[in-house]
This record gives C-alpha cells, sequence and structure tokens, in this order.
C-alpha cells in the first residue's frame, strides 16, 4: 500500500487535501477539473452523429438471416389456475417454426415454489404463457390465437383497499421474498404476511436500534411542540423507455452457443439467467448491446421474453426477434409502485426536527418490496426516525427497481410534510431545511438554487398575483430535495490497447443505456495518456469484453472510470517501459505534454509525439487491464446515510395553476446536483433534464389504470397513459456542483436516479404556494385540483 | 389487424361503387387513414376492402382546396341550409367558405383566409395531436373519427356501442367520459374540427350513389338517444356516402369565433373538455349580440350546444364577473356527471366564461 493526497470538499466552496491509503500503482489523484484538460470538459458524444443519424443499431434493429418473429401469448385473466397449454394447433399454423409454453415466471414474488411451478398460477392480467416464432410477425399473431389455454379463473382484486380486507382473494397463498436485481429493489425475508399484507418492515437509520427508535419517535410526537400529520398517496407508474424490452437470439447447433442482442441494462446479467435457464455454461452466452433505447431498472437479466427467445430460437435452430409492443411494456415488464404514506413529524420550537415517522403501504401488484422510507431514514438530522413499510398484494403486473426506487414516492410525502412544518412554525421552508440539514453538499446546493431561482421572491402562500383575464391564473414556486447512495459495482474492468500507430482502444463490458457512457470513457482515457478523444476508440456492449458494471443504481460511471484510467495507467506505464528498452534511456522516460520526454546518456532526448513514440515499439501493442477497487479508505462503499457516501440535490419549480381548469404547467425549474466529479458536464445535465422531465410527468400525468371489474389494464398505450411531450417541458437550469471527496482514481459518483427524486414533491409544493391548498396525492391531475379549490371553497362534492 | 385488398379508384364514382360492391366483403374508405388505422389494428373495424380516396384523379381540387366561393356560386342545397330565414322562406344568398373534405388538419390550421374569418375553425385544427398527424389526418376523417372510450377502443370489451349489452364505462373508469347526454352510451365525441364547424353552423356535401346530399353538421352528427340516432354509430353517414366538402357560410361584419381547449398535457393529449362560441354582434356598436353559439366538446355523445348559456349571455352586453359566473353556469344545465368526471363541471364551467371573456370583452 501507498498514501496518496487527494483534494476533498467543494469546489468554488473549498478544498482541503487529505490521504488515502491505495493500493501500489494506483495513479496520483487529479486535482479539481479545471487543472485537467479532458476531464469536467463537455464535448459532444462520440457516438452522438450515429444516434441522431440512425447509423446506432439497437434490439430493435437487428435483422439476422433466417431471423423469425416471436410474440409472447399473455392471460386475459388477472387470476387463473393453467391446467394445460396446447400448441398443437399452433405448430400446424402457416409460417410457424416454433413454440414454447413459459418454463420459469421471473419478474414476480418468490413463493417458494419452484420458478417452474410459478407459471402455473397468473396473477396478472397480461402475464407470459406461452410463445410462437413465426415467419412474419402476421403469421405469429394468428398462431398465437391457435394456443389452447385451459384456465380455471379465479377470484381476482386489484383495488388498493380492498386488497387489504381479510376477505379479499389472496394473491399468493405461501410466504413470498423478492430478490433484488442490479437496479435494486428486492425485499427482506421472513417479514409477516396475512392475507394480501407483507409486513410491516421496521426501519429506522442505519447503526440505530429499530426498537428505541420506534418509542423515541412515538414520545417525541406525543411531545411536541409542532408537529405535522398526514397521509399522502402516489400512483403506478410504468417505465415507459423509448425502446420496449426485447431480444434477438440465435442459437449455434453445432457449438451449442447462444449469442443475443438484446435492450438491457445488463449485459452480464442476461448471459448469467439464460446460462441458468437453458442450462448451459456462462462461456457459451454471448449478450450484444450495442445501444439500448433507455433503461430506467426494468431491463435487468434476461426476462420472461428473453428465455422464450432463446428456447424459441434453439428449438427454430433459426434466430428469433422478439421485441415487446408498448401495450406489453405497460403490462408485465415492472412498475414503480404505488404507495399510501401516513407521514408524521415533530419538531421543537426553534424548528428543529425531533421525529420523522412514516408508516404505510406500498402496492407493487404481484411483487414484493414496494417501499417509500429511503428519504425519511437518512435526508435530514433527526434524532428519532422510524419507518413501517408494508407490501399490499394485488392481482396486477409486478413492480421493478425503477429510477430510484421508493425515493420519488417517499420525498413526495416528506418534503411536502417538511412545507407543511415549515408553515407550522411559520419559518420558510428554505430555512426550515437549513436547520435540520447539515449535508455540506445540499447545504451549498440550497444556496446556489436559491439565488439562481430568486427563491427571496416567494410570495407567502396563496397570495401571489392573479393573472388571466379573470383572474383565473395563479403562480407558486416550490422546492424539494432529495438524496441518494454512493454506489459501486466492484465487477467493473477495463482493457486498454495502445498500438503500435499511436492509436488507443479501451474494450470494457458496460453498456450504454442512453447516458452516453463511451464519451466519459474516452476522456478519461485521454486525459491519462494526453490526447484528444477523438484517438480513442471506445468498444463496450458485448459480454466477451472483461466485465463491465450493470447500469442500475447510478453506479455505472462511478464503477467502470476508475478502472478504465487504471487500465489506462497501466498501459502507459508499460508503454513508457518498453520505450524506455526500445531507446536505451538511463530510466524509464515520462509523458509530458503529449510528448514522451527522457534521459539518454544523461542528455535529454528530443522530445517524441505520442504517436512516434508508439511507433518505436517492438511489440504490435501494449495493454493496461484494470478491475474496480473499493473506495479508498475513509470512503467506503455504499453507506447509506452518512455524509461521506450520500449524494443528491435541490430542485426548485415555479408552476401555474389554471384555477378554473385545473390545469397546472411547470414553467420552469432550477436545479442544483452532486455527482462528485463530472467527468462531462453536459452528459450530466442530460441526466438531470430527463430525471426532471420524468419527475413533472410523474407529478402531472403518468398512471397506470386498472379496470376494477376486470383487472385489466386501461391505457397500455402512449394516448391513455399521458406521459410528457415537448410541451410539457418547461426551461430547466443546471447547477452542477463539483464536489470531490478522494472515493477513486477518478472520484466519479452518479446522478441518473438522484436527478429525478425531488422534482414531483418541489411541484407539489409550488402548486400548495399558487393555490393555497395542499394535493397529497399523485398525480395532480385538473380533477384533484379543481377538487381541492372546492374544498377549499367549501363547496358540496360534485 | 386482419387481412384486406387495397383498392386505388380513380373516381368519386368508382369509389361509391367500391362501397357498395359485394364483391370481397364491406369496404371501407381510406383518406389519412390516422384513425382507420387505430381501428384496424384493434380489431374494432375488420374491412375486407379499403379503399383509398387521398389520391383520386377526378377534381383533385374539389376535394383537396379551400377557398371561398361567392353566392352565386353556391350550390342550391347548401343555399336551403344557410341561416337567416325565420318566416320559412330560403335564406338570403351569401358566400361560403369551401373546404375539400381531404384537406388536411395541417392545412386547415396554417390556412390564411380561414385564420382570418374561422378563427375557431383554425385553432381547433392546430390543437389537434401532433404535427406529423395533422400533416396526414383529413378534416373529413378528423369529422368522423370513432370515440376514444378505452372500453370501445378494446377489443376485449364487447360495449354497447360494439353491439354488446354492457356500457362498462358508466360505472367503470369513466373520467374522460360524458357529463351530457350519458345514459345509454357515455362515450364522449373526440373531435375539435366538429365543435368548432358546429358553432359556425357549417353544412356538409356528401357523394352518393344518388347524387349529392347537404346536411347541416349538427344534424348529421347524431347521438344514441336522437332521433335517428344509434349506439354503433355517431354520425348519419350511410355505408355508400363519403363527405365531399364543408361550407360555412362566410361571417360577416361582428362576426367572430373562438375554439379553445383544455388538455391535461400540452403535447398529444385528448381535451378534457373544448369548446367553440360564434357571435354575431348587433349593428348599432353597442356590445350587444344578435346571435351565439356555444358548442362544447368532450361532455356528449356528439357537440353539445349550451343553449341556457347562449340565452343569458343575449341578454345583456355586460359581462362582469357575476354574470360569467351564472353563464358558465349555465351551460351546465343538464349535465349528469357520473362516478369519477364529476371535474368536469367546475372545468366546462370555468372553460366557458375564459372563452367568453376572451372572445367578447
Amino acid at each position: 500500500m501507498s498514501r496518496i493526497e487527494v483534494p476533498v470538499g467543494i469546489v468554488g466552496v473549498g478544498l482541503n487535501s487529505e490521504q488515502r491509503e491505495v493500493p501500489d500503482g494506483t495513479p496520483p489523484a487529479w486535482r479539481d477539473n479545471q487543472s485537467l484538460a479532458q476531464v469536467g470538459k463537455s464535448p459532444t458524444r462520440i457516438d452522438g452523429a450515429d444516434k441522431v443519424s440512425g447509423r446506432a443499431r439497437y434490439t430493435a434493429d437487428i435483422v439476422r438471416p433466417g431471423m423469425l418473429h416471436a410474440k409472447v401469448l399473455r392471460s386475459p385473466h388477472p387470476h387463473a389456475r393453467v391446467h394445460r397449454v396446447d400448441l398443437s394447433e399452433a405448430l400446424k399454423m402457416p409460417g410457424v417454426k416454433a413454440a414454447v409454453v413459459l418454463p420459469h415466471l421471473l419478474g414476480i414474488a418468490d413463493d417458494g415454489s419452484a420458478r417452474s411451478t410459478l407459471v402455473n398460477r397468473v396473477r396478472y392480467y397480461g402475464q407470459p404463457v406461452a410463445a410462437v416464432a413465426a415467419q412474419t410477425l402476421e403469421q405469429t399473431v394468428d398462431a398465437l390465437s391457435k394456443i389452447k389455454v385451459d384456465y380455471d379463473v379465479l377470484p381476482f382484486v386489484v383495488d388498493r383497499e380492498e386488497a387489504r380486507k381479510p376477505t379479499a382473494p389472496k394473491v399468493f397463498e405461501q410466504a413470498v421474498t423478492a430478490r433484488g436485481s442490479a437496479g435494486g429493489g428486492g425485499s427482506k425475508d421472513k417479514l409477516n404476511q396475512q392475507g394480501n399484507i407483507r409486513g410491516p418492515r421496521r426501519s429506522a437509520p442505519r447503526g440505530r436500534d429499530v426498537d428505541k427508535q420506534a418509542a423515541q419517535v412515538t414520545q417525541a410526537l406525543l411531545a411536541g411542540p409542532h408537529g405535522v400529520r398526514a397521509t399522502y398517496k402516489t400512483q403506478v407508474q410504468t417505465h415507459s423507455a423509448l425502446e420496449t424490452h426485447g431480444m434477438v437470439a440465435e442459437w449455434d447447433r453445432a457449438k451449442e452457443e447462444l449469442t443475443v442482442w438484446a435492450s438491457t441494462q445488463g449485459i452480464f446479467s442476461v448471459r448469467d439467467d439464460l446460462a441458468e435457464y437453458l442450462d448451459i455454461p456462462a462461456t457459451k452466452v454471448r449478450v450484444i448491446t450495442d445501444f439500448c433505447g433507455g433503461g430506467f431498472g426494468a431491463k435487468f437479466g434476461a426476462g420472461n421474453y428473453g428465455v422464450l427467445a432463446a428456447l424459441l430460437a434453439k428449438e427454430a435452430g433459426a434466430p428469433v426477434r422478439l421485441v415487446l409492443d408498448r401495450r406489453e411494456e405497460h403490462l408485465a415488464v415492472g412498475n414503480r409502485p404505488g404507495s399510501e404514506q401516513n407521514i408524521a413529524l415533530a419538531a421543537a420550537a426553534d424548528g428543529k426536527l425531533t421525529a420523522i415517522e412514516v408508516k404505510g403501504f406500498g402496492f407493487g401488484g404481484a411483487g414484493a418490496g414496494a417501499g417509500f422510507g429511503g428519504p425519511a431514514l437518512s435526508m435530514y438530522d433527526c434524532p428519532a426516525v422510524y419507518v413501517e413499510e408494508s407490501d399490499v398484494f394485488t392481482h396486477s403486473g409486478p413492480l421493478a427497481a425503477f429510477r430510484a426506487p421508493g425515493h420519488p414516492q417517499g420525498a413526495f410525502a416528506l418534503e411536502q410534510a417538511m412545507d407543511e412544518l415549515a408553515e407550522r412554525l411559520h419559518v420558510d421552508p428554505l430555512t426550515l431545511r437549513d436547520l435540520n440539514d447539515s449535508h455540506p453538499a445540499r447545504r451549498e446546493e440550497r444556496k446556489r438554487t436559491a439565488a439562481s431561482f430568486g427563491w427571496s421572491s416567494r410570495t407567502p402562500t396563496g397570495q401571489g398575483p392573479r393573472l388571466g383575464k379573470l383572474g383565473e391564473i395563479r403562480r407558486g414556486i416550490g422546492l424539494a430535495q432529495g438524496c441518494w447512495y454512493h454506489l459501486v459495482n466492484l465487477e467493473s474492468s477495463a482493457e486498454v490497447r495502445i498500438h503500435r500507430d499511436g492509436s488507443v482502444e479501451i474494450l470494457t463490458g458496460v453498456q450504454d443505456i442512453g447516458g452516453g457512457v463511451r464519451t466519459p470513457l474516452a476522456q478519461v482515457v485521454a486525459e491519462e495518456l494526453q490526447l484528444s478523444i477523438d484517438k480513442i476508440k471506445v468498444t463496450i456492449g458485448d459480454t466477451r469484453l472483461p466485465p463491465g458494471p450493470g447500469s442500475g443504481g447510478s453506479v455505472t460511471t462511478a464503477s467502470i472510470t476508475p478502472a478504465t484510467r487504471e487500465a489506462a495507467y497501466a498501459a502507459k506505464q508499460a508503454l513508457l517501459k518498453e520505450l524506455q528498452a526500445v531507446l536505451s534511456l538511463d530510466q524509464q522516460p515520462e509523458l509530458q505534454g503529449g510528448n514522451v520526454v527522457g534521459v539518454k546518456g544523461g542528455k535529454p532526448i528530443t522530445p517524441l509525439p505520442f504517436a512516434k513514440a508508439c511507433a518505436r515499439m517492438r511489440r504490435a501493442e501494449v495493454l493496461g487491464s484494470a478491475t474496480r477497487q473499493p473506495d479508498y479508505g475513509a470512503t467506503a462503499t455504499g453507506k447509506r446515510g452518512n455524509f461521506a457516501a450520500q449524494l443528491g440535490g435541490v430542485q426548485m419549480v415555479e408552476v401555474e395553476v389554471n384555477t378554473f381548469t385545473g390545469v397546472v404547467k411547470v414553467l420552469r425549474v432550477v436545479a442544483a446536483h452532486d455527482c462528485g466529479r463530472p467527468v462531462n458536464p453536459l452528459l450530466v445535465h442530460s441526466q438531470i433534464h430527463g430525471g426532471i422531465i420524468q419527475g413533472i410527468s410523474y407529478a402531472l400525468f403518468e398512471e397506470r389504470r386498472l379496470d376494477p371489474r376486470t383487472g385489466r389494464v386501461l391505457n397500455g398505450n402512449f394516448e391513455q397513459y399521458k406521459i410528457a411531450g415537448a410541451l410539457d417541458v418547461p426551461k430547466i437550469d443546471v447547477i452542477l456542483l463539483e464536489e470531490l471527496r478522494g472515493r477513486s482514481s477518478t472520484d466519479v459518483s452518479g446522478i441518473g436516479e438522484p436527478a429525478t427524486v425531488p422534482t414531483a414533491a418541489a411541484v407539489a409544493n409550488a402548486v400548495y404556494n399558487a393555490i393555497g391548498v395542499r394535493i397529497r396525492e399523485l398525480p395532480i391531475t385538473p380533477a384533484r385540483v379543481l377538487a381541492a379549490l372546492a374544498s377549499q371553497r367549501g363547496d358540496a362534492k360534485p | 389487424m386482419n387481412a384486406f385488398s387495397l383498392t386505388i379508384p380513380r373516381t368519386i364514382k368508382q369509389a361509391l361503387d367500391e362501397l357498395t360492391t359485394p364483391k370481397g366483403g364491406p369496404g371501407k374508405l381510406k383518406a389519412g387513414g390516422i384513425d382507420l388505422l387505430d381501428l384496424l389494428k384493434e380489431g374494432i373495424e375488420q374491412p375486407g376492402r379499403l379503399i383509398n380516396i387521398r389520391r383520386l384523379d377526378e377534381a383533385p381540387q374539389a376535394l383537396h382546396e379551400i377557398g371561398e366561393v361567392k353566392a352565386d356560386a353556391i350550390p342550391e342545397g347548401v343555399w336551403r341550409l344557410l341561416p337567416g330565414s325565420n318566416d320559412g322562406s330560403p335564406p338570403p344568398r351569401r358566400d361560403c367558405l369551401r373546404i375539400g373534405s381531404l384537406a388536411t388538419l395541417a392545412q386547415v390550421a396554417a390556412h390564411p383566409l380561414l385564420a382570418s374569418k374561422v378563427p375557431a375553425l383554425t385553432e381547433s385544427a392546430a390543437d389537434i395531436a401532433t404535427p406529423q398527424i395533422r400533416q396526414a389526418a383529413t378534416v373529413g376523417g378528423n369529422l368522423l373519427q370513432r370515440p376514444r372510450c378505452w372500453y370501445f377502443r378494446s377489443s376485449e370489451y364487447q360495449c354497447a356501442k360494439k353491439g354488446g349489452s354492457v356500457c362498462f364505462a358508466r360505472d367503470g373508469e369513466n373520467d374522460f367520459h360524458a357529463i351530457f347526454d350519458n345514459q345509454v352510451c357515455c362515450a364522449v365525441h373526440p373531435s375539435g374540427t366538429a365543435v368548432a364547424l358546429t358553432a359556425l353552423d357549417a353544412i356538409l356535401s356528401i357523394s352518393s350513389p344518388q347524387g349529392d346530399k347537404f346536411v347541416r353538421l349538427s344534424s348529421f352528427l347524431v347521438s344514441p338517444t336522437q332521433p335517428g340516432g344509434a349506439i354503433g354509430r355517431e354520425n348519419r353517414l350511410e355505408a355508400d356516402m363519403m363527405i365531399h366538402a364543408i361550407w360555412i357560410p362566410s361571417p360577416g361584419p361582428g362576426e367572430r369565433s373562438l375554439y379553445r381547449k383544455v388538455k391535461q398535457k400540452q403535447s398529444f393529449d385528448w381535451p378534457l373538455a373544448d369548446v367553440a362560441i360564434s357571435a354575431r354582434r348587433k349593428p348599432t356598436g353597442n356590445k350587444e349580440l344578435e346571435a351565439v353559439r356555444i358548442i362544447l366538446g368532450a361532455v356528449a355523445p356528439v357537440p353539445h350546444r349550451a343553449r341556457s348559456a347562449e340565452a343569458l349571455l343575449l341578454q345583456s352586453p355586460s359581462l362582469d364577473a357575476e354574470r360569467l359566473r351564472k353563464i358558465g353556469q349555465a351551460a351546465l344545465t343538464g349535465a349528469i356527471p357520473l362516478s369519477r368526471n364529476g371535474y368536469k363541471l367546475p372545468l366546462v364551467s370555468g372553460l366557458v366564461q375564459q372563452a367568453i371573456a376572451e372572445l367578447l370583452s
């Protein structure tokens, strides 16, 4: 081990130097971005032209010789026993080359029975049952209608309240568990389960005793003197990535090898699932993802569709394309679960929080682990915090990890409750947060957001100017903050090759789900080798490459850039060592200003430009490889709730509410976030823009709608499932902190998830500021706004 | 989607012949194909033959063009339906705006003559769907769209409108459904241009094997409870007919119109409610109104005329907040909300007030 100096602090606020113990051979720490040539700059995406010109090939674009088209037969019932699936008639249909029954059911809570028996019970409308592959998609659709399924239809429940009654039809007879994916989620084992209610899972902040915290919270809530208590509800949101889930699978009968092109957030997770479910070694499965059209947590593993595609390909002996349509996407591949949260806060007269309590239910359909307690457990300095979360099962599509699982729901309740408390205490909402959150990054974010947004011009609630011809338009501003965890996936390896012609190649099995990871990888290596990024080729998205991290938990850049930098550093050392030998230098030369400089016989040699130096190599290439090491000493990975490991942001929002029609428009957003060292601020801005737009859409529009009498999804499309479009996007200003902490050789942290956490809460707080009545249920529709205004006036219900 | 054959006739007559020929199963006209494709994909329409009328060789101008026709060139059928005669004698001839039924929504939205004379129509066309859809969708097709009720649009619900016995929306998820005339079928008419054109008292000329027919849009669109209405249809177009053109009496001095739509989101959304108003001031110049039509959309099986609100508005030119509130309230006369769409009452009342204030004050 050796010691290095690292800069620690927020650039512009103050940087200190700290020591970190690191393995020998670790490159020296970078100073702040201003001192760097490539990192911290904002080149446009190196694959941007490919993406916008259509050259980039996504899974849905893959065409293989002799490729068949496959489609999934889905249950039309929300609850049924499956007695028999008869494929014989379907197999006789024109063009049909293969048909299979789904052998294992993935994505649903695990009731302890084998996954192969889970398929015998339908627990949600749209649950996959079987699949067919034929020469054309039309033939496939015709053939699906010939599959005979013997369903024993059972009573079901989709209503949140009905499901909680002891008499409700049970979704699971046995106790269930749920594994998390690389995107998060999962559920604690061995929880109490009665009827459709599983839980509560009882939690307190890490390191505190749950029972003691629960008692302390009860006491503090009784003692007051100031408290607020309310119930908040959130809806079910579907992931709605632009590219649907899909796979093209090709089985090589001679080699018994499977190659798949998959729209996935984790190529290695797809490989491992397929190896397991096809019972072949991982070495016989290759997964390729050149480009992926978006992933928000539901694209990990092979998925039921992927297993079906692979089985069909194997049976047909031909490549099979199985790409879900938009309707299937809304039905059966995951969602952000709904919630009902009873939150109580107590504070002392000075405004300091004395208790946070959240108790409630999550509604993840036939999935478990629908929590929301994250923000309450880690955002504020509060001596007593206690959370109880229970799952309520219904016969509807199961949840999946979704961009900061639990957090937008939790922030929606907590951050509105904080505003309610501020009002009770007669303090500004910003002041209340300053009083209760000493995190240095959040503090700076509040300060900079407020200055840029003009927070001080906030008018008291309901007292803003009345605009519009009839004074029907009201404006309001609101703020909310969110946090997330600095997480790292250590299964992150990279290789950097320097070729004799001076070209440089990065090889790593990470995948680009839209964030644009190729570009920061090139920047990191260009920085290390003192090159421009156009000299660097980035090859990713293939399980034949060194393993890269799955893109979930906002870990991608934080995990893979240090390994990549260290690989480049090692390759550079190898190059310099080679040059010392070839050029008979007195000692190992150095790279300075893009030139190799060294000393021969006591005299400096003429500086050699990088490419010319490479040309002197005796070997075709030198390479360096590295695997992500744990974060440096003082900043151990993944500690929840401690300052060193927490990241987040603050968002301020201005809305306009039409009090005649109930329509809410978001006019502008200012968002300040931290993500460690931003490698490419432009791409970080894009992530924040995306998070805010998705958050506005969650706040105002999105909601999966079920028909209570049939259990079917009513709005499985983008016409009736309302999602923000271009005209719904406000002006967004991003303030990006450069927050250094000596975590790793690049000191990068995450951004994808925290960017969406506070938005819905900030919108809700702004709506309250505009109209003076609080809306505690998402989405904030015209119907809810008008109902709230009517109750404010004391109108009878229409 | 079922298999079908596609025919491309050259003339209107050929198109109508194709419609009536029994060979190859029932035929369906395809213009822009926007709504039709949705219906085909869901299996709600299953025609054996599609007859593409997008590019007929015959009289392309008559079907695609937008312009003004002088009074003496107005067909008699249109003339006889023009408003303005209270004593039963034929109304005075007047200039008319004429829109070929295959004109696209984009053409309508961008037409300067229409924008200056009948802004309600251009505003309604401009607010529909997306720019891409407006490039392809025709105004005739827009008037003939089927409702967007999510039960009607799903092949899994054999609802009353599709020949079944149940209206699933009545006791189901009916947020976006009718508050008027909703006892038989509570799906709302989806067309924004129908709302504007009803306010403008437009007349349709319709090609049929028996020759051209003329009908007021307000009686062409028909709810299941109105005379001649049926639950399975929203208009009186027979299987062997096509809309040929839309005629709008050219507004005179003192006539103005406006269209406003409330959408939950601003990109690509159907109206929660929309309204079109046309009004004519008395020549006296004291802002008194001589005539007004207030037509509400997305609240009933066909565009709904708010007659009580019109009557109240005609009583006095004063538009103070209290009077506006009363007019807004009057627009709700006869409304019976369903379990989940009570919000449409204050919304419609508010929308009407906003629209009147904008048009007249």
